[in-house]
């Protein structure tokens, strides 16, 4: 019988610790090492030492920049869209009315279905052919000719943003109505005998104790984005062209299509860093004033 | 005012899924019709036909994705449900030792939990391939399960101390003085205790398991592994027509049983997230 509780409790934390550590520590440890090295799993399984080659090589490279600045695109587009979607259907669904509880599970629903048939809804719905927008465009008499949602480079980024943002915004939704839940009752009232306005109402209460959960989501959304490979690569492939190229699908593309395993982690290892870079940045500014 | 809103709000989420599964038991004709259709008859089916969920499982005449629809299910279920068992498994005494016990490394492994959220996923896939490929595991339920599992213990560890801390020490405390051991106290009282949560991260894993395209996509090469979202993927395809009716009633197919899974313990779920949003 283990007696010490303190070994009870490495004993009880060891299996998942030790899970984590072999597959999730060890292979993002390895990631990061090969961006040093070079890779081709077709040629062999032996990297080749190459220092800051790949690093070299991704700062030279004038698409890099590009794929950086699409990247940068789809965090501000989604943050943007999310925030107001999921902040206002919140408010909304604080309100008291019937068939409050059903709303609020349907709300949901976006965020669970799987990437795949997100992608599905809305290529369908995007479709220039069969697809409802164009049709409901056409019968409006709104457009006289075909519009290719994903394929025009003008009207792609907006196409894949709103789809993202569909999927998404449920998170949002259900932080804020939480914290919106949690909001006393008796501020609002003693405030509305101090005769103060909706908008007063909403800039000192409630906006107060939304400050932290949006603080939250944002930080969330913007690594989940930043990340996120699925989504974009179903809608576009990253097309047309190259236009959609966000660096996870750039990943990709050097991994599974140039085989190039050691470079295509060090635009991973970039990504990372970034992240971390972001993340201590954001957190430091928006906690000075605490 | 407010209803508008709010009606504008539930319209816009609501109805690509209601397109999704109106436009599934649309016959072929129909859905490559709506260009000549009028406006409202796209959205009620002349003949509404379960067509294409049939030929999900029964081939038509050489139909590609039709054959190996089944076998997609089958490996996702293995997969998402072998996955989840292990995630409990380990998560359960994960959870406990985080809620009841002091010891170093307890931060650490707070910590732990967050950071993997923020982790590049395409950057642990290269690894995974290689680790897959020298292990022979490429291909294979097991690289997938491994993968999904890793994945989902930070939060379900995470929901799992929530729920322990919630069990009240001196239930077991009370049956350690009438002369039980604290394993059994840990056994028979509070794992019982904590059961919705148990259900609860059981759910999480299972649909994080079988919602999950990059893992799958990268890890998987035939029919052996391929899980349905791979299988729905590969037939959306960018030449030529894609068998639409196909793939309309494979998507209502493979989110309709996680929708209702997860609904049925979003709340516990619902509120282990937002506790950790709240009260960072």
């Amino acid at each position: 019988m283990i007696r010490s509780k303190v070994l009870r409790a490495y004993v009880y934390i060891l299996p998942a610790l030790g899970f984590l550590v072999a597959f999730g520590a060890y292979p993002l440890l390895y990631g990061i090492y090969l961006s040093f090295y070079s890779l081709s799993p077709m040629v062999s399984l032996e990297p080749q030492f190459v220092g800051l080659a790949n690093f070299r090589e991704m700062f030279a490279r004038e698409e890099f920049y590009r794929y950086l600045s699409n990247s940068v695109i789809v965090v501000i587009g989604v943050n943007a869209l999310n925030f107001g979607l999921g902040l206002g259907t919140a408010l909304i669904a604080n309100e008291d009315f019937r068939g409050k509880s059903i709303v609020r599970g349907l709300m949901i629903i976006p965020w669970i279905t799987p990437v795949v048939v997100v992608g599905v809804i809305w290529r369908f719905i995007y479709d220039p052919s069969w697809g409802v927008l164009n049709k409901i465009l056409f019968a409006m008499h709104l457009v006289s000719r075909e519009v290719y949602w994903l394929g025009e480079p003008e009207l792609v980024w907006f196409s894949v943003i709103i789809a993202k943002s569909w999927m998404l915004f449920p998170f949002f939704y259900i932080c804020y109505l939480a914290a919106l839940q949690v909001i006393p009752q008796e501020l609002y009232d003693a405030s509305k005998i101090d005769g103060a306005g909706s908008i007063d109402r909403f800039r000192y209460i409630t906006f107060q104790w939304l400050k932290f959960p949006i603080v939250i989501t944002l930080l969330l959304n913007t690594v989940w984005a930043w990340n996120h490979f699925a989504a974009v690569w179903l809608l576009t492939g990253g097309g047309p062209g190259d236009r959609t190229v966000i660096l996870p699908i750039e990943v990709y593309k050097q991994s599974f299509l140039n085989w190039r395993f050691g470079y295509a982690a060090s635009i991973g290892t970039f990504m990372l860093v970034c992240m971390i870079i972001f993340t201590i940045i954001y957190l430091r500014m928006t906690f000075k004033e605490e | 005012m407010l209803f508008i809103a709010l009606s504008a709000a539930v319209f816009f989420t609501m109805f690509p899924f209601f397109w999704l599964v109106i436009s599934s038991i649309k016959p072929n004709v129909e859905i490559f019709a709506i260009r000549e259709l009028p406006l409202w008859e796209t959205f009620i089916p002349e003949h509404p036909t379960l067509e294409h969920y049939i030929s999900a499982f029964i081939p038509k005449g050489g139909l590609k994705g039709a054959v190996a629809f089944p076998r997609y299910v089958v490996n996702s279920v293995v997969i998402s449900f072998t996955s989840s068992l292990l995630v409990i498994a380990l998560v359960i005494p994960g959870g406990y030792a985080l809620a009841r016990y002091k010891f170093r490394g307890k931060r650490f492994v707070s910590i732990l939990v967050i950071v993997f959220q923020m982790l590049p996923a395409v950057l642990l896939v290269l690894p995974y391939y290689v680790i897959m490929r020298v292990l022979n595991l490429l291909d294979t339920w097991y690289a997938l399960i491994i993968v999904d599992t890793t994945f989902a213990i930070p939060f379900c560890i995470w929901l799992m101390r929530g729920f322990f801390n919630e069990v009240p020490r001196e239930l077991e405390e009370a049956a350690m003085v009438d002369g039980c051991s604290e394993l059994k106290a840990f056994l028979t009282i509070a794992i019982p205790l904590t059961i919705y949560g148990i259900i609860a991260a059981f759910i999480y894993a299972f649909v994080w398991s079988w919602n999950d395209y990059l893992f799958a996509f990268i890890l998987t090469s035939t029919m052996k592994s391929k899980t349905v979202q791979v299988g729905l993927s590969e037939l959306l395809v960018w030449y030529g027509e894609m068998e639409w009716g196909l793939l309309l009633s494979q998507s209502v197919m493979a989110t309709i049983p996680i929708s209702v899974l997860f609904a049925s313990v979003q709340r516990y779920l619902v509120s282990g997230l937002t506790a950790g949003a709240l009260k960072g």
